[in-house]
């Protein structure tokens, strides 16, 4: 199989895979005091202190979550519940947040009456910091715009909105979804003056269920889980210690891999869409906007993205379609409903993520098995 | 051979996805997601989908969930409401085959490189001397048999069709399920249209989509008025329920419906008896390479008692030997071999 849905899951560093068996058998609960609890909360704290060097956070800022939609939800819930009433009642989002981040402020639209702001992106899904400027200046109590898209690889400058911000709204929280961004880029440096900054384990090569949110600033917080006041009360619940270093593990290699990374796959994603231009008739989505080195979004003109990926997988070629939904049909994407697409392109829409195993004669293969099935599947039975 | 097997989530393609893995073939399920309105039967619901999914786990095939619901609005829930807009009573278990399952689904598989499609309809495909050799008949559980709603299937349709299941009968079926630990084994069977809810029923779901007009009911013999109906496109040919009894005390039936007049008319039964019945030219089909003339048996619902009749030379008219209630325009009829009764000729629709 030629996998090139990175962008869902990546496979687990090597490190990841060792450092995982080593502390596999350890048991304690990092709560307990004790031996074995000690033992525990070492590992997490080790985690926590590298996480948090690596990404430009003060230590006790790292806080551990079960992924990156429980930190969204938190970041979006926990930021209303907690804002001073002196503060807008609203939250400026992109057009194409992460679902965990829209649906958490339709929720807080729903419940509590929250006005949402929604700043569209042009068409290769691009956020003007102006125009989040110009929805601050009438006052928010967050702003949350992602890091990278997760469907078209697209990078925010999301220094840039935390910076005018901060300027013209000093109330509001800063808010980005950096899952996507964390297996490549500096957190530190790309998503600088961000308040909240929600990174996920299994995109870096970690485990599943890991994720953290990063407290760079104290901010008004109210948290999600509340119990046994777990996280310095922010989250309650047995913390996880293996989940934590395996997160840790992978983000340091992703940091120490990063700038050859970038060109190296960058280059083998260069070689992969012009392949699929040339041989498949696909139409790159993103031509000029800055993107993550691993995503090459694509569109079939014509087809139908989940007859294309059955045909892929039946090849051995596994790619995506963006957004799947619970009963894996896919449905129409939201984020290219905000670029403008046209629904007949967006319905032929297909994501290739690369990542860090991928390999030049994975891409060779991969355009040679998707030219093959795209010209069988155009063809009228 | 590569087999695309469509599970549904039920019992019956359950186990003929099981069967086809029994025999060898290499086999993929896909599940189609038509409806993504209220639903709890059929196919669409996300547990039926869950259910597909697990059940293809245990086979150890892969299994793939296909979005065909703009398609399936577009060529069977439309027409659906349309039809009834105009008078007709379509079958959209008839129409979804005809335009989905039998059609898009057969050609993307055709595009995927799939030898057959395969089904878990109760009906069988029997070899037969005379070309085509491969042809559509009855299942062998007489309770079940579901080739009526397949009767529209061509030729070139049959030929590239697997249906596991035909040859056994429902418990044989569920019994095969429950050795193998399917989790479907128990599953009640799915008795409605997938996308009406149960709990509303056809009327509910037409009288949130059509702007239902009342109805005048005039007694044929009598010419009398017996009141009104609620919901003049909801009434059918034929019908008796809801009906009520004419000035003599006896029951009456619909005998016509005018959408012009809002008006429908009821007689006693020998009044809502004929037999001749007039076919869409534009709707006939066969299971070969001639449609389907002379003597026939004529099925007119899916588990409605095959009668002999003989099809006009045109084409426009089946006549029954013996009368039989009215049936409904766009109701589809299948028509079997007199000779060889369980072979499927092809299918028409009502005028």
């Amino acid at each position: 199989m030629v996998y090139l849905d990175h962008a869902a899951a990546t496979p687990l560093r090597p490190e990841v895979i060792a450092v995982v068996t080593e502390h596999l058998a350890a048991y304690g609960n990092p709560s307990g005091a004790h031996a074995a609890g000690r033992a525990a909360r070492l590992v997490l704290d080790d985690a926590r202190e590298e996480i948090g060097a690596l990404t430009g956070t003060p230590a006790q800022g790292v806080v551990f979550t079960s992924g990156g939609t429980e930190a969204d939800n938190w970041a979006v819930a926990g930021v209303m519940a907690a804002k001073p009433a002196s503060v807008a009642n609203t939250i400026i989002v992109s057009a194409i947040e992460h679902k965990a981040v829209a649906e958490a402020c339709a929720r807080e639209a729903a419940h509590r009456g929250t006005t949402v702001h929604v700043v569209g992106v042009d068409a290769e899904g691009r956020v003007d910091p102006r125009d989040v400027a110009s929805l601050l200046s009438r006052g928010a109590a967050l702003v949350s715009v992602m890091a990278a898209n997760n469907e078209l690889g697209t990078v925010q400058p999301v220094a840039d909105i935390a910076a005018r911000a901060h300027r013209i709204a000093p109330d509001a929280v800063v808010h980005t979804d950096a899952v996507q961004t964390a297996p490549w880029h500096d957190l530190a440096t790309t998503t600088a003056g961000c308040d909240l900054v929600t990174i996920s384990g299994h995109k870096l090569g970690g485990l599943k269920g890991t994720g953290a949110l990063l407290i760079r600033r104290s901010v008004p917080l109210a948290p999600l889980l509340v119990g046994g006041g777990q996280e310095l009360g922010h989250r309650a619940g047995t913390q996880d210690a293996l989940g934590a270093v395996a997160m840790a593990t992978a983000l340091r290699c992703a940091v120490r891999d990063a700038v050859e990374a970038a060109a190296t796959v960058s280059r083998l994603r260069d070689r992969l869409r012009d392949g699929l231009v040339n041989g498949a008739g696909a139409v790159a989505t993103i031509s000029t906007a800055p993107q993550l080195p691993g995503h090459l979004h694509v569109h079939f003109d014509g087809m139908i993205a989940d007859e294309l990926l059955f045909g892929f997988d039946r090849s051995g070629v596994a790619a995506s379609a963006g957004s799947s939904c619970a009963s894996g049909a896919i449905e129409q994407s939201d984020v290219l409903a905000a670029i403008g697409l046209a629904p007949s392109a967006a319905r032929g829409a297909v994501r290739f993520t690369l990542g860090h195993t991928t390999t030049e004669a994975e891409v060779e293969a991969a355009i040679a098995t998707v030219s093959a099935v795209v010209e069988r599947l155009r063809r009228r039975a | 051979m590569e087999v695309a097997i469509a599970m549904s989530g039920g019992v019956d393609s359950s186990v003929a996805a099981a069967l086809l893995v029994e025999q060898g073939h290499d086999v993929t399920g896909v599940t189609l997601r038509l409806w993504g309105g209220p639903s709890d039967s059929g196919c669409c619901a996300a547990t039926d989908v869950d259910d597909a999914r697990r059940v293809a786990q245990q086979l150890g095939i892969a299994h793939h969930v296909v979005n065909l619901s703009e398609e399936f609005m577009a060529a069977v829930v439309t027409p659906y409401i349309e039809g009834h807009a105009a008078g007709k009573t379509p079958n959209p278990c008839i129409e979804c085959n005809r335009h989905i399952k039998f059609s898009l689904m057969l050609d993307q598989c055709r595009r995927l490189g799939f030898d057959r499609l395969a089904t878990g309809h109760h009906a069988r495909i029997v070899e037969r001397t005379v070309a085509p050799t491969r042809r559509l008949a009855r299942g062998a559980d007489p309770l079940k048999d579901q080739s009526y709603v397949l009767s529209m299937l061509p030729a070139s349709t049959i030929a590239a069709l697997e249906l596991p299941v035909g040859e056994m009968t429902k418990a044989q079926v569920r019994d095969h399920a429950v050795r193998l630990g399917l989790r479907t084994a128990t599953k009640p069977d799915s008795q409605d249209v997938c996308f009406i809810p149960s709990t509303s029923g056809r009327d509910g779901f037409l009288s949130t989509r059509l702007e239902l007009r009342s109805g005048r009911v005039i007694d044929q013999p009598t010419g009398q008025a017996l009141g009104t109906v609620a919901a003049i496109q909801l009434v059918t040919l034929g019908q008796r329920r809801g009906i009520g009894a004419g000035p003599d005390g006896t029951r009456r039936y619909v005998v016509d419906v005018d959408l012009d007049t809002d008006t429908v008319t009821v007689a006693p039964l020998d009044g809502a008896m004929a037999s001749a019945i007039r076919l869409d030219a534009a709707m006939l089909t066969t299971t070969s390479d001639e449609l389907p003339s002379g003597p026939v048996i004529v099925q007119v619902s899916a588990h409605g008692r095959p009668a002999p009749g003989v099809i006009s030379d045109d084409r426009s008219t089946v006549t029954l030997d013996t009368p039989a209630r009215l049936v409904a325009p766009g109701q589809t009829l299948a028509f079997y071999d007199p000779a060889d009764p369980d072979v499927v000729l092809g299918s028409a629709v009502v005028a």
